[in-house]
């Protein structure tokens, strides 16, 4: 009797025990997360609101010294700003759902040359003046996934690639099948990314080129800004798929953004001869 | 006459912007708040003699659920009614689009969208009275549901019995989104809601098909987590 209680005893104190550091664990993470959001609200945040505040202020008192022309360009940053805050928005607040709560994603069946064709709208409307090939062959397997998430990483990969890229060099998209594995890649001919940052990319609010974009506020540089969680979520977004993203190099110069999809059984389908 | 709408939206600067840009398009405007007050100037402008001619709904409203207010203006009315949702991922617009709404928008939106999402709206006014399309043309394809024939550049398409029923069903509703549930159940029957795979399949087939480039088609366009779009 004493033996079953002493057992009973020590089986409830590992039990608290073990509870305890979870809930350590919990809040360690959370507490990891609301730091993140706070960066990210400082850090990428603050330049598009000074921005959109300024050129909103200035329609606002002087429209009347303006030309049609100068209003039109300001409406025209204020438009743009607002939806850069849209993007990170939507980037950040992913962020923090995925992180929240990983089980909780929404998986059917989907067809991967539909998701990038509807990136590829939204894309070339976007980038008018880009070159995006894309090669994507017809009868992929079907995966299953969260549609609206596959779309945000793909919509993240691709801008990343045109931020880093000159505007005169093409984006391609190539998907294939691999054994049993659906592989996309994201190619641009920018500098690419050193080995020291092939995996800090993927955490939140590193960036490649920081350093040098605080120092130099060229234009080119503003370009680039506001990528603090785009690579974060894309990541956060395929470990939710069991996929894996990666980083590698292109020849002469520069990324190559792998994302590869584990292809499952197929559903049964109906034929009709 | 110009056509009136009624628009459902809590936020009052935006509901005002959205009034204001309403007005200088020429539609003649109905703002409320509130489901409460929503349901009030529905019933009394439904019994005018200058009813409503569309809806524009937000979801996130104070006094209740957006969705309950939606079942009760199908209920009674052949309205159109378009959608307005916080989020991609909202599941609620999904489920209102299948209780009977038009088509929705996600905001933030630009008021050029707002304007092009309610003039295809307002040209399905009255579907549920009236015939639904059965023709269409565009971009060198050429549908006649009732002749049963499709034609790309001129000639013959050859479509399966059930790729045939797949694209009518988005003929009559040329430029709407279309939903999933809504397309599996009227063409594969209410027991095969869930079997989301036979969509992927024959869209892909139709696209192979209709399309000139499958992948970045033009004309049968895909809608993330909702449904498929007919371009008009």
């Amino acid at each position: 009797m004493q033996q079953v209680c002493d057992l009973f005893g020590l089986e409830i104190e590992r039990t608290q025990t073990l509870l305890l550091a979870q809930l350590a664990q919990t809040e360690a993470k959370s507490h990891l997360l609301r730091n993140t959001l706070l960066t990210s609200i400082s850090h990428d945040y603050r330049t598009p609101l000074a921005n959109l505040m300024g050129a909103a202020s200035v329609i606002h008192d002087q429209a009347a010294k303006l030309s049609t022309e100068k209003v039109s360009d300001l409406a025209q940053t204020v438009l743009e700003e607002a939806q850069h805050l849209n993007r990170m928005t939507t980037n950040t607040l992913q962020l923090a759902r995925l992180d929240a709560s990983p089980l909780n994603v929404k998986k059917d069946w989907e067809s991967l040359q539909e998701i990038l064709g509807s990136v590829l709208s939204k894309a070339r409307k976007r980038y008018q003046t880009r070159h995006i090939l894309v090669e994507v062959p017809n009868n992929l397997p079907l995966i299953r996934c969260d549609a609206i998430l596959l779309v945000q990483l793909f919509d993240n990969l691709i801008e990343n690639a045109a931020k880093y890229s000159p505007e005169e060099t093409a984006i391609e998209i190539k998907a294939v099948v691999l054994n049993d594995e659906l592989v996309v890649r994201v190619m641009d001919e920018g500098p690419g990314i050193s080995n020291a940052w092939k995996d800090k990319v993927f955490h939140a609010f590193e960036r490649v080129h920081a350093e040098e974009a605080q120092a130099d506020a060229s234009e080119d540089n503003q370009l680039r800004r506001g990528m603090g969680v785009g690579l974060a979520v894309c990541m956060a977004i395929a470990k939710v798929h069991d996929a894996k993203l990666w980083v590698e190099d292109r020849l002469p110069h520069g990324a190559v953004m792998c994302l590869s999809l584990p292809v499952g059984i197929q559903p049964d389908l109906i034929s009709e001869s | 006459m110009a056509l009136k709408v009624l628009l459902v939206e809590d936020d009052r600067e935006l509901r005002q912007t959205l009034r204001d840009a309403l007005i200088v398009e020429g539609y003649e405007v109905v703002a409320s708040g509130s489901v409460a007050d929503a349901s009030a100037v529905l019933k009394h402008a439904m019994s005018s003699e200058n009813p409503l001619d569309l809806l524009v709904l937000d979801l996130g409203l104070p006094d209740g659920d957006g969705g309950d207010f939606l079942r009760l203006v199908r209920a009674q009315y052949a309205l159109p009614i378009l959608i307005v949702s916080a989020r991609h991922d909202d599941v609620n617009k999904v489920n209102l689009l299948d209780a009977g709404a038009d088509d929705y928008l996600v905001k933030p939106f630009s008021i050029s969208e707002l304007l092009a999402r309610m003039r295809v709206t307002l040209r399905h006014r009255g579907t549920v009275v009236v015939a639904a399309q059965t023709y269409y043309q565009c971009a060198g394809l050429e549908i006649d549901l009732a002749k049963h024939t499709v034609l790309k550049a001129g000639q013959p398409v050859h479509l399966t019995p059930t790729e045939f029923k797949l694209l009518a069903r988005l003929v009559r509703q040329v430029g709407q989104v279309v939903t999933h549930r809504q397309l599996l159940v009227d063409v594969w029957g209410a027991e095969n809601v869930d079997q989301t795979q036979y969509l992927r399949l024959y869209m892909g087939q139709l696209r192979a098909k209709l399309e000139v480039n499958p992948t970045e088609p033009t004309l049968l366009l895909t809608e993330p987590g909702v449904g498929y779009r007919l371009v008009e």
